[in-house]
């Protein structure tokens, strides 16, 4: 019963990181499972660390209103 | 396109808990936001609801050894070797290690995170408990809260503990009338989540009081506490 409704969160998640930005969906990722900083994703990604930071905001903001629909 | 232009305060504020859960902060905001979640319910519940959307990243992980083990190996690392503790400084300190380990556990650690949150909405399910573990000054040292099945703890350090770094910070689980059993190697310095082993399972509750004591590298080497208690508190029923 408990496995089904984690399995069913992690279905909505997974849609719901398919709804984003390819960009952002891998940033968020990439931070989660490497415990990345925003400085060390923004190097890795070569882009400037305020761009880092707006993917990952932009792309959290979009996944809390995704879930919570 | 800079977010404090087009992001307002409010997402912002929320943002916070959320790149904390991430880990994306860098050291100074991350000690702020963990000053925070010991300090603000509002926002422990906010990193409690972003545990819970996020944990689900953590799926598709396999599930590590169990804590012991992990602990095991890293006495070995310590006792192999003279050196200060100092020196291991980079695996201590180092977030993709703490995480490598915790992740197996962060989706059920969400998921108990989780139920602090729908507690309401789920007035049948045990209550989760909490500890706030106190220095001789009053002061919290350490914030616990622990998993609806009882079965695992999430210890957050609540105040910048001056380390010595000689030192190792042992939790202690202590039932009453009985002597302390171990539950592991903490760090002063970030959440740590540790399963409860199975033999200590119904002594989780809220006639039960944990306990941080300094022990030597690689803990007690006795079983019991060795050095002094810095911070204690009574777990209690949310």
């Amino acid at each position: 019963m408990e496995r089904l409704e984690i399995s069913e969160d992690q279905a909505r998640l997974r849609d719901c990181l398919q709804e984003l930005d390819e960009r952002q969906s891998a940033a968020i990722r990439s931070a989660f499972l490497d415990g990345s900083t925003y400085e060390e994703l923004a190097k890795k990604a070569s882009v400037p660390l305020g761009t880092m930071k707006s993917w990952i905001r932009r792309g959290l903001l979009k996944l809390r209103a995704c879930l919570e629909r | 396109m800079s977010d404090e232009d087009t992001i307002g305060a409010g997402d912002r504020h929320d943002l916070l808990a959320a790149e904390y859960v991430l880990g994306v902060l860098g050291a100074e905001e991350r000690r702020q936001a963990e000053f925070r979640l010991a300090s603000e319910p509002g926002f422990a519940a906010e990193v409690a609801s972003w545990e819970a959307r996020l944990g689900g990243l953590a799926e598709g992980i396999p599930a590590v050894a169990p804590p012991a083990m992990v602990w095991e190996g890293i006495e070995a690392r310590l006792s192999a070797s003279l050196k200060p503790v100092t020196e291991h400084a980079g695996i201590w300190q180092s977030l993709a290690f703490w995480r490598t380990f915790a992740i197996a556990s962060a989706a059920l650690a969400a998921a108990s995170m989780a139920g602090l949150v729908y507690l309401a909405q789920a007035p049948s399910q045990r209550a989760p408990l909490l500890a706030r573990l106190n220095a001789g000054s009053g002061q919290a040292s350490f914030v616990a809260a622990v998993s609806e099945g009882g079965d695992r703890v999430t210890i957050i350090p609540a105040a910048l503990l001056s380390g010595d770094q000689q030192k190792a910070f042992e939790l202690w689980l202590i039932p009453p009338r009985d002597k302390p059993h171990s539950l592991g190697l903490i760090d002063p310095s970030r959440p740590v989540r540790i399963n409860v082993p199975k033999s200590l399972l119904p002594q989780v509750n809220s006639n039960a009081v944990l306990a941080v004591s300094l022990e030597p590298p690689g803990g007690s080497p006795t079983g019991q506490p060795t050095g002094p208690v810095i911070a204690n508190g009574k777990l209690a029923s949310l």
